[in-house]
């Protein structure tokens, strides 16, 4: 297969031997009885008063069908190399929109109207941080049937996608705050130069609250799983705009009493400890602040190995269901590929508990040991930052405002993206009659003349 | 007639004097009667004496020395000189050369060449009737075998063999030369004499009807053997041609299927006026193609001889 300009493609290029025949028409111009000869001849003056012929277009003539000639064997190797545009790269939409949940959240009801007026007819991707909902989703394309299964992209996904390729169109927007524009921007790594960044400018005191309090509590057995935690959180915290203040501390100083925890120090708390929760931080819990502890017994080790959680597998653009509160009232947010549940969030007074039924570690499963374990991080802490300036609105409540917005004369039926290659054989077969039926006309008329 | 050999065939023996020789004995056999003896100077031969024979005839000498009769004989001298006046410019180095022509093209057979070995055929014949003939090759180059290009009137074997090195070491000039040049050779005809030009009567300004007009004279009798070639009379030539002029170098590059007609028509006016102009000079035209066997020339030459000689 060969790559040529302007997004074709040659698949079989044994077929491109096939040009060894340009060699005929040549031979065939170079040997052409009727080209120039000299001939000695006694008296000119016969020619002479001859009346003059345009040699010129003779000449011209010639050198018009051996091109001929040879783009008549261009063409036929080419059908044979089987010349295909390669429709993957592109979507058959020229604009893609993606709007952050960040922009909606801190933007008024004229600007989300004007945004979605604006593309009505461009294809309009939600970013959303929410950490389970994961898969891209062409938002004002959908049907009424499935607006219930609705999942926008999230920032992760957009991410991979990008890096991919395949979410770009020949025109990208992307509308976001300055709060998550930096992150964005960092993990592109494909050109960016066709992508418009409209960033909505937030004032500081908004962006200030991105800062966000993690106490670390281990037990000196833990110390591994302390230490990949720790590691991802800095890697998060050096190569996005995330401020985390990391605190860590050993169960045992919480234990001696010689640590003091107020209300406002954290904003999360993660427990690495085999021990059951301490009740002074059950107690911070029930007062705003989230928890998360991972699994204190060994016999949920096998279960919840490996690959099977479902975070690792955002690249296959896997599927992912819209979570569902149990009846205990915890909501489960990872399940693994038995549909066992791997991170489940537990509502505790004003604060929520995650309960990580694996731990970060690589015995356990090979999350530490991926490359996107701060992304994953990440998306945990943001999905559940407060924001105490502005309400943050919910990935319902965007989904919500989209159906609203989509009339039903706007819908169309969800049509696939194509992909695969667009084949030329029958334009080319048409450039060739043309051609042959030229170069005859060409060579006849030529032959009378002559 | 189609018995006579083609030239062309001939020419790839590279042999003048057995090419000649082949022509003219093929030509001469079973019409010409054998050549006349008798009573003259230039000794011939002896033959054994015949009752009827004149007895003065006799050689006494011999016949003391053998004890036999014998006859002496001698070739008879002719009362008429054979001109050949050869044009050997530049111009008849034409050939054809269209693609009919193209199997013989390695004998590079040209006007030049045939007209030499017309000469040499002619001369043959001449010969063998006992006619003195001599030679003149007309081109402006007085630098090169200028000896060669002029031989003055004899008979017999000899001069034709004399002729033959004359005919082999005559090389082409560049034009057609100023009457004025030949004026020395040209008083060399005296007798009556019948001169033949061979030329392509391939002129700039007349300078071959003004030289024909020269050595016209009341005691001589001129005849013009024009050298013609098949692609010259046809024009079978295809595409694009540049044509050259051996001469002048002049080049012109045309469509051939275009100027064909055109061409045609000016060779035939060509050729009507030259005709014309020649019959007013009292001269005849004979037009030979040298893609085409001699026989034409040679029963030209003896019916003009016949002619010439009652």
């Amino acid at each position: 297969m060969i790559n040529l300009p302007f997004g074709f493609t040659l698949l079989n290029s044994l077929a491109l031997l096939g040009l060894l025949s340009l060699i005929v028409p040549l031979i065939i111009h170079l040997l052409n009885p009727n080209t120039e000869k000299t001939v000695l001849i006694g008296n000119i003056d016969l020619i002479n008063k001859g009346k003059n012929v345009r040699v010129l277009n003779f000449r011209l003539t010639q050198w018009f069908l051996l091109i001929l000639r040879l783009l008549i064997f261009i063409f036929i190797t080419l059908i044979l190399a089987s010349l295909v545009k390669n429709n993957e790269i592109k979507h058959p939409l020229a604009t893609h929109v993606f709007v952050s949940e960040s922009w909606l959240t801190h933007s008024s009801l004229e600007e989300k109207d004007a945004l979605f007026k604006q593309y009505s007819n461009d294809q309009v991707f939600l970013l959303t941080n929410d950490f389970p909902k994961l898969q891209q989703t062409k938002i004002s394309r959908l049907p009424q049937s499935v607006a219930l299964g609705i999942k926008p992209i999230s920032i992760q996904s957009l991410i991979a996608e990008l890096d991919d390729s395949n979410l770009f169109a020949e025109r990208n927007i992307i509308y976001t705050t300055n709060q998550t524009s930096q992150q964005l921007k960092n993990k592109i790594s494909s050109p960016q130069n066709n992508i418009e960044w409209k960033i909505k400018s937030l004032s500081k005191t908004i962006i200030q609250d991105s800062l966000v309090s993690i106490a670390l509590f281990y037990s000196p057995s833990r110390e591994l799983d302390f230490q990949y935690l720790k590691l991802g959180l800095q890697t998060l915290s050096k190569f996005t705009n995330f401020k985390l203040n990391i605190s860590q501390h050993t169960t045992l100083n919480l234990e001696s009493g010689s640590l003091e925890l107020s209300e406002n120090q954290s904003d999360w708390i993660f427990w690495l400890s085999d021990e059951p929760i301490h009740p002074k931080i059950s107690e911070l819990v029930s007062l705003g602040t989230h928890l998360f502890s991972d699994s204190t017994s060994k016999q949920e080790t096998i279960t919840n190995q490996v690959t099977s959680i479902k975070i690792a597998q955002f690249n296959n653009r896997f599927f992912h269901s819209l979570p569902k509160v149990d009846d205990d009232g915890s909501t489960p947010i990872w399940q693994n590929s038995n549909g066992k549940v791997a991170l489940s969030s537990t509502p505790l007074g004003k604060g929520l508990h995650y309960q990580f039924n694996s731990r970060f570690h690589p015995k356990w499963n090979d999350l530490t040991a991926s490359i996107k374990f701060p992304l994953i991080l990440s998306e945990i802490l943001t999905a559940t930052k407060k924001l105490e300036s502005v309400k943050q609105i919910s990935s319902s409540e965007i989904e919500a405002y989209f159906q609203k917005n989509i009339s039903e004369e706007k819908q169309v039926k969800a049509t696939p993206v194509k992909t695969g290659h667009a084949s030329y054989q029958s334009i080319l077969i048409f450039i060739i009659c043309l051609l042959w039926l030229t170069e005859r006309l060409v060579s006849e008329n030529l032959r009378i003349k002559s | 007639m189609q018995h006579f050999i083609d030239p062309k065939t001939l020419a790839r023996i590279n042999d003048l004097p057995l090419a000649a020789k082949t022509i003219a004995e093929g030509f001469l056999f079973g019409i010409q009667q054998s050549m006349q003896r008798g009573i003259g100077i230039e000794f011939s031969q002896y033959r054994a004496y015949e009752v009827g024979d004149a007895i003065n005839r006799i050689d006494w000498k011999l016949f003391a020395r053998s004890d036999r009769y014998y006859i002496r004989e001698a070739d008879r001298e002719s009362e008429i000189d054979i001109w050949f006046l050869l044009d050997s410019s530049l111009s008849m180095k034409q050939s054809s050369e269209s693609k009919a022509e193209l199997k013989n093209k390695g004998s590079n057979w040209n006007k030049f060449k045939y007209a030499k070995y017309l000469i040499a055929s002619l001369s043959y014949i001449a010969q063998k009737q006992g006619d003195g003939f001599g030679y003149l090759s007309l081109n402006d180059n007085q630098s090169s075998n200028n000896g060669n290009r002029f031989l003055p009137i004899g008979n017999a074997i000899r001069q034709w063999q004399k002729l033959l090195v004359s005919l082999a070491k005559t090389e082409l000039g560049q034009f057609f030369p100023n009457v004025s040049l030949l004026q020395r050779q040209l008083e060399n005809i005296k007798k009556p004499s019948i001169i033949f030009v061979i030329s392509d009567f391939y002129q700039k300004n007349d300078e071959i009807l003004n030289f024909l007009g020269k050595i016209n004279t009341s005691l001589s009798e001129v005849v013009a053997l024009q050298l013609t070639c098949e692609d010259e009379l046809s024009f079978n030539y295809k595409g694009s041609v540049r044509f050259k002029d051996l001469e002048t170098n002049q080049e012109k590059l045309v469509s051939a299927k275009e100027v064909k007609q055109n061409y045609l028509q000016e060779l035939q006016t060509y050729q009507k006026n030259l005709q014309q102009q020649l019959t007013d000079k009292g001269i005849s035209l004979q037009t030979l193609n040298i893609d085409k066997p001699l026989n034409e020339a040679l029963f030209n030459y003896l019916r003009i001889r016949n002619r010439v000689s009652r």
